[in-house]
């Protein structure tokens, strides 16, 4: 079931909030949980049902290992073997036919594995479950309730594309008697973070796909693009994806929030970043947060040598980008940030050599923010062509191998401007004119919006938007409006109720076409 | 007041708002609610929507006359012709409609309207080419879509039409008028700022690439042809129910034929044509040929003169109402200018003769053609 759908809207969600408040007002706490855990279980299975045996498993499996685990004090050898076992169905359902494709490439075998679905949000519930056991074995955590657990790893609102939560972090918010009781200051925050992410996700990031999607195909196709077009969908992509994931993030924080629950911010305007480690420090905060911790730190993070610490982070970023997908334009994707930062720690200790003290100067810090975002669109064009030949032909395109072109209906319009383009060897092609006018009207406004506006955890900061406690924050960040934009707060005001209630109902407008969210399909 | 409170009357005041303002500027004519010049008298926004929104507005009018095909029929036949006044009359032509469906939606409109009383049905070359012909499992119309107009009423999609038909007022932009013809204004637009040569590049190009990348054929066996089977099932309703049905292939510029020539169709082409002449001797009917090379077909493209219109066609592919209504003239005899031909086996040999004739005859200034548009 999709957050932006009419049986979401209408029926799923309205029927849970009436029945968990009803039960909680008269029965309590525990079956009020049971209720959202069997609420949280439908949606899930409502895509397709025999997705749950592996997701209700797992959670069986995991809950009964980290109690061991917590039993046991610091057995290392349980905790390795449920890691071990997790990252195996992970590793059966997400990679294996990857892995013997590649086989067989190598060794000219012909192994066939078969087909296995791809059970929706395994790398999410899989990782969330991970760190719940290492928590355990390192003492921070202990669950004693089975029901809580069960609600701490489906509790719809981040079950399917995050944010990957900790268990200490949701723990005493399900224990809180205060959590059961219908709230209408939460509501209203719930409700109005809800409305802007739904229509950043099906006003702005739908909106915009329909420019970006035909580039890629194309460009997958095999067809030469020019500088123009490959640009136009590369842009076009980076911000279908910003404003999804942005969207997503939202609307989970407000459903969640809709419950009294407070979930960790996982999207904190990345495009803002003006270096590579600030914009992961921005974009999927959860995730970067998990590889750190499990994967980053353990290999040793940068406490044995700078040699160590930029392999480090390139294995993590490799393995990033590998938990986005099985495909080696995944693997290319995170390749090349593990690479960005791995530069970008070399830059630094350059610029420190040389003594250079601008680096908070303003024309610093827009040249950071170019090289920064150019770097990560190139990273997307891998990370959305599905094949590496369609990357690399959108890229050459976008370097100006296949030529530099403009439709002829715009520019037949250009008067003397025409001889100053045939100058730079500027041609006419036969494409639409109408089309390419309004990709570069979507892609200047949503750069304006990711750039110039705050996000929902500055707009919702007095009242609490996430767990984190970041609020209009430009740290390593260009911010061109922050002046005028600063003092955009929510209040329950009749003006945020009108600004909200409108972005809602043009969410709601758009139910006929409903699209899935980018995110799901890791 | 409350902040929930209020949260809901202003979505429920933004909701009927945006609902209100869809249904009175109509951008795709759907419901034609009072149109006010300057307004939203010009549906810009429709012309992309017929496969949606001709449905409707069929069962909304009912018409005594129906008007079916592609884009060619939508454009070049015109409603305000002297044979249709004092009739309702509808303009049913799609652009790019699969052939089973135009043929699905004519089949649904004889058997579920019971005003309709005369049919022209136009017949196009292109949509009887297959892959593979001779795969025959009898034909089941159905017409794809279910209508629901509320969809449009709230819809984004709708209020940015809506906003963008207002703005788009004065501007040359293709529409389709009441009675569902398209108004194609921007070929204007295109000839007074690019001229006329984008439009003959872009659609013989297109045309050259469709053709030449599938190897499409009409029969395998020299008789059969699935369009041609459907097109029987709607004639054998039409006569079933005692309507007129009337049948003509679209004419075409020069450039066009011989583009299909230089892709290998050109046998094809006569093929076809072979086929609908045993056609209409099985059925007794008369299927007119507007397809020929004649005054009207070889009609000058004059590249000197870059921003002046053509007298019949728009491009190779689309001809104007004003040929449109020459042949309309000849469907109902009203008068002859020579430019329409009775298909039947007895006058197939001659056509076919005439055909090749005329397409060795203008070859020459074909090619002359072809080097000035650097095709």
């Amino acid at each position: 079931m999709l957050f932006n759908s009419v049986e979401f809207l209408f029926y799923f969600l309205p029927l849970t909030l009436i029945l968990f408040f009803t039960i909680a007002a008269r029965y309590g706490k525990e079956p009020a949980i049971a209720l959202l855990v069997i609420a949280s279980l439908f949606f899930y299975g409502w895509w397709n049902p025999i997705y749950l045996i592996l997701l209700v498993g797992s959670m069986f499996f995991n809950y009964f290992l980290g109690q061991a685990i917590s039993d046991s004090r610091h057995n290392r050898i349980l905790l390795t073997f449920g890691v071990i076992t997790n990252l195996g169905f992970l590793a059966y359902y997400k990679y294996a036919g990857f892995f013997v494709t590649n086989i067989n490439v190598l060794f000219d075998t012909s192994w066939n594995f078969g087909h296995v679905f791809l059970p929706l949000a395994i790398s999410f519930f899989t990782f969330q479950q991970i760190a719940y056991l290492v928590d355990s074995y390192k003492g921070i955590t202990r669950e004693y309730s089975f029901l809580h657990y069960l609600l701490f790893v489906s509790f719809f609102p981040q079950l399917i594309a995050g944010p990957i939560v900790h268990h200490k972090e949701m723990l005493p918010q399900f224990s809180g008697a205060g959590t059961y009781r219908f709230n209408a200051r939460h509501f209203s925050i719930g409700l109005s973070i809800f409305a802007i992410g739904l229509f950043k996700k099906t006003v702005l990031a739908d909106g915009i796909a329909e420019y970006a999607n035909p580039i890629f195909t194309a460009a997958d196709g095999g067809q030469t693009l020019d500088f123009f077009t490959a640009w136009g969908g590369a842009l076009c992509y980076t911000f279908q994806l910003y404003f999804d994931f942005s969207g997503y993030s939202d609307m989970a924080i407000g459903l969640a929030r809709m419950f009294g629950i407070v979930l960790p911010l996982n999207f904190y305007s990345p495009y803002k970043a003006a270096n590579i480690s600030e914009f992961w420090r921005r974009w999927h905060m959860t995730l970067s947060r998990f590889l750190r911790d499990y994967i980053y730190i353990p290999l040793g993070g940068n406490r044995k040598g700078i040699v160590h610490r930029y392999k480090n982070l390139f294995i993590t970023m490799l393995l990033g980008g590998l938990w986005h997908g099985a495909g080696w334009n995944f693997i290319i994707w995170g390749a090349l940030h593990g690479g960005y930062l791995t530069l970008h720690q070399l830059w630094l200790r350059l610029l420190d050599m040389l003594g250079f003290s601008g680096r908070q100067s303003s024309a610093y810090k827009a040249f950071a923010w170019l090289v920064t975002f150019i770097s990560v669109v190139i990273g997307w064009v891998f990370f959305r062509a599905t094949t590496f030949e369609g990357a690399v032909n959108l890229l050459q395109s976008m370097l100006g191998f296949n030529g530099l072109s403009l439709p002829n209906a715009i520019y037949a319009r250009l008067g003397s401007i025409e001889a100053v383009l045939q100058f730079f060897n500027i041609t006419s092609n036969t494409q639409g004119g109408a089309a390419f006018v309004s990709t570069w009207c979507w892609i200047l406004l949503l750069t304006t919006v990711s750039l110039c506006l705050p996000t929902t955890q500055d707009i919702f900061s007095r009242v609490t938007n996430s767990l984190d406690n970041k609020s209009f924050d430009t740290t390593d960040a260009v911010w061109p409006a922050f002046a005028v934009t600063k003092r955009w707060v929510w209040s329950p005001t009749s003006r945020w109720a009108l600004l909200c209630a409108m972005a809602f109902v043009l969410g709601l407008i758009t139910l006929g076409q409903v699209s899935e969210f980018l995110y799901f399909q890791f | 007041m409350n902040y929930l409170l209020r949260f809901v009357i202003f979505g429920a005041i933004t909701l009927a708002s945006i609902g209100s303002f869809n249904w009175l500027v109509d951008p795709y004519g759907l419901y034609w609610s009072p149109t006010i010049h300057g307004f939203n008298a010009k549906k810009t926004e429709s012309s992309e929507r017929g496969r949606q929104t001709k449905g409707y507005r069929l069962t909304a009018i009912r018409p005594q006359v129906l008007i079916m095909g592609n884009s060619r029929v939508e454009m070049g036949l015109s409603t305000e012709h002297p044979t249709f006044s004092n009739r309702r009359v509808y303009n049913s032509g799609i652009p790019g409609l699969s052939l089973d469906q135009q043929y699905a939606r004519t089949i649904e409109q004889i058997n579920q309207n019971p005003e309709l009383k005369e049919v022209y049905l136009s017949l196009d070359f292109l949509d009887f080419l297959y892959m593979d012909p001779s795969v025959d499992d009898g034909w089941h119309p159905s017409v794809a879509g279910e209508f629901r107009a509320i969809n449009f009423i709230f819809s984004l999609d709708t209020l940015t039409n809506s906003v963008s038909t207002i703005i788009n007022q004065q501007k040359l932009a293709n529409y389709i008028d009441r009675h569902g013809v398209h108004i194609p204004e921007s070929y204007q637009a295109i000839l007074s700022t690019e001229g006329i040569r984008p439009l003959f590049t872009q659609k013989l190009g297109s045309i050259s690439h469709q053709l030449s990348n599938r190897p499409l054929k009409i029969s395998a066996d020299g008789k059969h042809n699935q369009g041609i089977a459907m097109l029987q099932y709607v004639i054998d309703a039409a006569n079933a129910k005692n309507i007129t049905i009337h049948l003509f292939t679209n004419p075409y510029h020069y450039s066009y034929l011989h583009t299909l020539k230089d892709a290998g169709y050109w046998q094809k082409f006569i093929e076809w044509k072979i086929l609908l002449a045993h056609l209409a001797n099985k059925n007794h009917l008369i299927i007119t040929d507007f397809s020929g090379f004649n005054k009207y077909s070889l009609e000058n493209v004059d590249l000197q003169q870059p921003h002046k219109a053509m007298n019949w066609f728009w491009e190779p592919a689309h001809y104007r109402a004003e040929l449109g209504d020459l042949m309309l003239d000849e469907l109902n005899e009203l008068a002859q200018h020579g430019i329409g031909r009775k298909l039947s086996e007895e006058s197939i040999a001659n056509i076919i003769t005439e055909d090749n004739q005329n397409v060795t005859k203008s070859m020459e200034r074909w090619q002359k053609l072809k080097q000035a548009l650097l095709l």
